[in-house]
C-alpha cells in the first residue's frame, strides 16, 4: 500500500487519529451519561449517607470520650448510654443532670435526663436529632472499663442499602 | 526554501493534542488512585491534631511537677498562683509533638479553679485545682483540650502514701519465680497469661478469674510449672492473710491493688488499681466508710463474686472511680535544687563532713565517721533468693547526745536559724531537734532511736537511698550496761515525729549476722522482742514491708499528723489530671 497518497485521499494516519478521537469522544460522552445516571446518583447519595453517619459517629465518640463520668452501661451492653459532662470551667455538673444517647423507635437520639424525665436535645454539633434514622439492633457495649463499643445496622433513606453495619470503639478517657 | 510536506504540517498540533490527552488521562488515574489515601491522611491529621492537643496537657503536667520540685514556692501549695505556672508554661510558639510528626501544640492558658475544699472528700483538696488549655494542630485541623489538674499536698492528705503497697498486695508470683529458677523461665512457662495482659512481671493481676485463682484461701497452683521443675502444691492465697489492723492510722494510698480479709483501716483508703476483699470477709474503716476512691474495684469484685457463686451482699467500695482520679504519681525530690538552697539558706555539709551555714564555714562537729553495716534479709516481688546488704557508709551524726557527752549539734543554738540541712554523707539521727527542719541526703538516713519527740516542731527526712533503722547504738548499750528487761522494753520503743520520704529501707547493724539458710530478721533482738516503731507524721514512698517483717505484729504504727510539714520550706506535692476534654476548634 502506498502511504504517500498526496491530496487525493485520506492518509492512514488521519484514519487512525480520527478513530482514536472518535473513541475518546464516545468514551467521554458515555462517561458523562454514566455520571448523570441514576446509578451514579444513588452511589453518590450512598457515599454521602455513609460519610454523614461516620461524621456523626465522630461527634458522638468525641462527646462520649469527653464525658467526665461514664454512668451507664456499667457492664455488658445496653440500648442507651448515659454520662456526666463537665461545664466549660471543667467543673463537674451536678449528678442529676446526665447526657446520653438512646436507640429507640428505629433511631439514635441525643438526650438529657434528670431526676424527673428524659428529654431529647435539639442538636449535637451540626447534627440535628434524631441523629440516625432507620437503624436497628443498636447497642452500646462496655467492652472493658475503659472501652465502649457502639454498633448498629442502618438502612439508607432510599432503601437501596439495607442492614449496613456501623461500629465504633471509644476509649473512655475519664471512665 | 524547502516546502514542508502537507502531512507534516498537521503533525505538530496533533502531537500536542495527543500529549495533553495522555497527560489528562494519567492525571485522572493518579487522582483517583490517591483519593482514598488523601482521605485517610486527612483522618490521620485530625487524630494527630487531637493527640497533639492532649500531649500539650501531659507536657504541662510534667513541667508543673518539675517547677514544684525545684521551687520553695511549693512550701505552701495553697498560696501558689496561676501566674507561677503560667510564666513557665504559656507560650505563643508552637512546640513540635513527637520527633517526626507534622503536628504541634501550645499551652495557651493556666487558670486556678476557685473552689473551697470540700470536707466530704478528705482525699481531695478542691482548692488546689488548676485548669489548663492547650491547642494542637496538624494540617488544617485544630483541636483544643481543657484539663483540670489536681495538686496533692501529700503529707497533709495521706498518713501513708505508697509505702504499704507490698504489704497490701504481697508478692504473689515470688514463690513461682523462685521455683522456676528465674523470672524469664516463669514468664515463658506461662506465656499465655502474660501475653494476654492478665499478669505483669511485677505480679500485678488484671484478670478477675486469675485473681480469684491466685488469692483464693484454699486454692491450688494456678500457674504452669517451668520445664524440669515440679509445680507447687498451693496457691499464694493459702499463705496470704491480711486480717487485723492497718499499720496506718490515717488516710492510706496504694499504687498497687489492695487485697484484704476482715481488715480494719483507720482512715479512708485509695488505690490506683482495685480493691478486693477475699471471700466473705468484711473489711472496715473505723471512722465511717467515707471517701473510698478506687478504680474498677466494684467491677473486679462483682466478677470475682459471681465466680464464687455469691451475690455481692454489701458493697464496701462505693463505685468505680475515674482512672485519673485514682492514680497519683509519686513525688521525687530535686536534690540539685535542695543542695543549692542549703548553700544559700541553710546548712550544707560536704563530703568530708564539714558544715557551711549560708555558704560560710560553720564550726560545728558533725562527728563524721565510717562504718561497715549489715542489713536484714529481704527479697523483691520476683527475686529468687533472699538478699542481705553490706554497706561501707561514710556518715555524719546528728544529735546523738548519749554518745557525745550531751553535745547536741542540732540544738536551736547550733542550727542558728537554719531550716534545711543537706548532707552529702549519710546521716545518723536521733534525739531532739531545736527547730523546724528538713534533713536531706542523697545517701541513707539511719534512725538510731527516738527522734523529735519532746517538741511539736516539724521535721521532714529526705534520703535518696531511703530511711533505715540502725540498731547499733541500742545493741551496744545493752551489751555494755546489761540493763533489766523493763529498760530494754522501754528503750526499744521508738517514737519518731516526722514526715519520712522513702521509709522502710531496712534495718542495719554493725554486727555481721550472715544468713545461713534462714533469713535474718531483727525480731527477737531485744530481750526476745522487736523494736516498736511509732511514727507520728507521714510516710511517703519507699516500702514499709521490710520494717513490718523485722518487727512483731502491731509494732509498726504510723499515726497521721497532717501539720507535720506545715512550717517547712519543702513540701512533697504531687499532681495528676483529674479530667480532660478535647474538642475540634471551629
Amino acid at each position: 500500500m502506498n502511504i504517500k497518497t498526496g491530496r487525493k485521499g485520506i492518509t492512514l494516519w488521519e484514519i487512525a487519529l480520527f478513530t482514536v478521537f472518535l473513541a475518546v469522544a464516545g468514551g467521554a460522552s458515555v462517561f458523562f451519561f454514566f455520571l448523570n445516571s441514576d446509578d451514579m446518583k444513588r452511589a453518590q447519595q450512598k457515599f454521602a449517607w455513609v460519610q454523614n453517619i461516620n461524621d456523626m459517629l465522630d461527634e458522638v465518640s468525641n462527646e462520649i470520650a469527653n464525658s467526665v463520668q461514664f454512668e451507664h452501661p456499667f457492664n455488658g451492653s445496653s440500648r442507651e448510654c448515659f454520662f456526666r459532662t463537665a461545664g466549660d470551667t471543667g467543673a463537674l455538673v451536678p449528678s442529676v443532670f446526665e447526657e446520653g444517647f438512646v436507640f429507640a423507635d428505629g433511631s439514635l437520639t441525643y438526650v438529657t435526663r434528670n431526676a424527673a424525665a428524659t428529654t431529647g436535645m435539639k442538636r449535637l454539633g451540626r447534627f440535628t436529632n434524631p441523629l440516625v434514622t432507620n437503624c436497628r439492633d443498636g447497642k452500646f457495649t462496655r467492652v472493658s472499663p475503659g472501652r465502649l463499643e457502639i454498633s448498629f445496622k442502618a438502612d439508607s433513606p432510599d432503601g437501596s442499602v439495607t442492614s449496613r453495619e456501623f461500629t465504633r470503639v471509644i476509649q473512655l478517657r475519664n471512665q | 526554501m524547502n516546502r514542508i510536506p502537507d502531512e507534516k504540517q498537521s503533525l505538530l498540533p496533533i502531537l500536542v493534542m495527543i500529549g495533553f490527552t495522555v497527560v489528562l488521562v494519567v492525571a485522572l488515574i493518579v487522582r483517583v488512585y490517591r483519593a482514598d489515601r488523601d482521605l485517610g491522611m486527612m483522618r490521620i491529621a485530625s487524630r494527630q491534631a487531637r493527640l497533639a492537643a492532649e500531649s500539650g496537657i501531659n507536657h504541662a503536667v510534667e513541667k508543673m511537677r518539675a517547677a514544684l520540685a525545684a521551687s520553695d514556692r511549693a512550701a505552701n501549695p495553697g498560696a501558689l498562683t496561676a501566674v507561677f505556672f503560667a510564666d513557665r508554661l504559656e507560650t505563643d510558639t508552637w512546640v513540635q509533638f513527637g520527633q517526626k510528626s507534622e503536628a504541634w501544640f501550645r499551652i495557651i492558658s493556666v487558670r486556678r479553679v476557685f473552689a473551697d475544699d470540700n470536707p466530704a472528700t478528705p482525699l481531695l483538696d478542691e482548692s488546689l485545682q488548676y485548669q489548663i488549655l492547650s491547642e494542637g494542630r496538624c494540617g488544617r485541623y485544630r483541636y483544643s483540650t481543657s484539663a483540670v489538674v489536681q495538686l496533692y499536698d501529700l503529707v497533709k492528705s495521706f498518713g501513708v502514701f505508697g509505702s504499704l503497697d507490698e504489704h497490701y498486695y504481697g508478692t504473689p508470683i515470688q514463690s513461682w519465680v523462685e521455683a522456676a529458677g528465674s523470672l524469664e523461665n516463669f514468664v515463658s512457662a506461662n506465656a499465655a497469661v502474660f501475653n494476654a495482659g492478665w499478669l505483669n512481671r511485677q505480679g500485678v493481676c488484671h484478670d478477675p478469674v486469675l485473681l480469684f485463682k491466685m488469692f483464693a484461701p484454699e486454692g491450688s497452683d494456678p500457674f504452669a510449672a517451668a520445664s524440669n521443675t515440679p509445680s507447687l502444691p498451693y496457691n499464694y492465697g493459702r499463705r496470704f492473710a491480711r486480717a487485723g489492723e492497718s499499720p496506718s492510722r490515717g488516710p492510706l494510698y496504694c499504687e498497687t491493688p489492695v487485697i484484704v480479709d476482715s481488715h480494719t483501716f483507720a482512715g479512708p483508703v485509695q488505690t490506683a488499681m482495685y480493691f478486693y476483699r477475699r471471700g466473705t470477709s468484711q473489711p472496715r474503716i473505723e471512722q465511717g466508710n467515707n471517701a473510698v476512691a478506687m478504680n474498677s474495684s466494684l467491677r473486679m469484685q462483682q466478677a470475682v463474686d459471681s465466680l464464687e457463686g455469691k451475690n455481692p451482699t454489701d458493697v464496701f467500695v462505693d463505685r468505680d472511680s475515674q482512672g485519673y482520679n485514682s492514680f497519683i504519681p509519686p513525688w521525687r525530690p530535686d536534690f540539685d535544687h535542695l543542695r543549692s538552697l542549703s548553700r544559700s539558706r541553710g546548712i550544707y555539709i560536704d563530703a568530708d563532713g564539714k558544715g557551711f551555714l549560708n555558704g560560710k564555714p560553720h564550726e560545728i562537729d558533725y562527728h563524721p565517721g565510717e562504718a561497715h553495716l549489715f542489713s536484714d534479709s529481704y527479697r523483691g516481688p520476683n527475686s529468687t533468693r533472699y538478699e542481705q546488704d553490706e554497706l561501707d557508709e561514710k556518715y555524719i551524726v546528728l544529735s546523738t547526745d548519749m554518745r557525745f557527752k550531751g553535745f547536741n549539734n542540732i540544738s536551736a543554738a547550733n542550727l542558728q536559724g537554719a531550716r534545711l540541712i543537706f548532707s552529702e554523707r549519710s546521716v545518723y539521727l536521733r534525739g531532739d531537734i531545736g527547730s523546724d527542719l528538713v534533713i536531706v541526703t542523697p545517701g541513707h538516713i539511719f534512725i538510731t532511736g527516738p527522734t523529735n519527740i519532746d517538741s511539736n516542731l516539724n521535721l521532714l527526712l529526705i534520703a535518696g537511698e531511703g530511711t533505715a533503722l540502725s540498731t547499733v547504738d541500742l545493741e551496744n548499750y545493752i551489751k555494755e550496761s546489761n540493763p533489766g528487761p523493763e529498760f530494754i522494753s522501754a528503750a526499744s520503743e521508738w517514737l519518731i515525729r516526722a514526715a519520712i520520704y522513702k521509709p522502710g529501707a531496712g534495718v542495719y547493724s554493725a554486727e555481721s549476722r550472715p544468713q545461713q539458710g534462714t533469713p535474718i530478721t531483727f525480731r527477737r533482738l531485744f530481750g526476745g522482742e522487736s523494736l516498736k516503731i511509732r511514727i507520728h507524721g507521714a510516710c511517703i514512698g519507699g516500702n514499709l514491708q521490710r520494717w513490718v517483717d523485722n518487727t512483731d505484729p502491731g509494732s509498726l504504727q504510723i499515726t497521721h499528723v497532717p501539720a507535720v510539714a506545715d512550717r517547712l520550706s519543702v513540701r512533697p506535692v504531687s499532681l495528676n489530671v483529674l479530667r480532660m476534654r478535647t474538642r475540634p476548634e471551629k
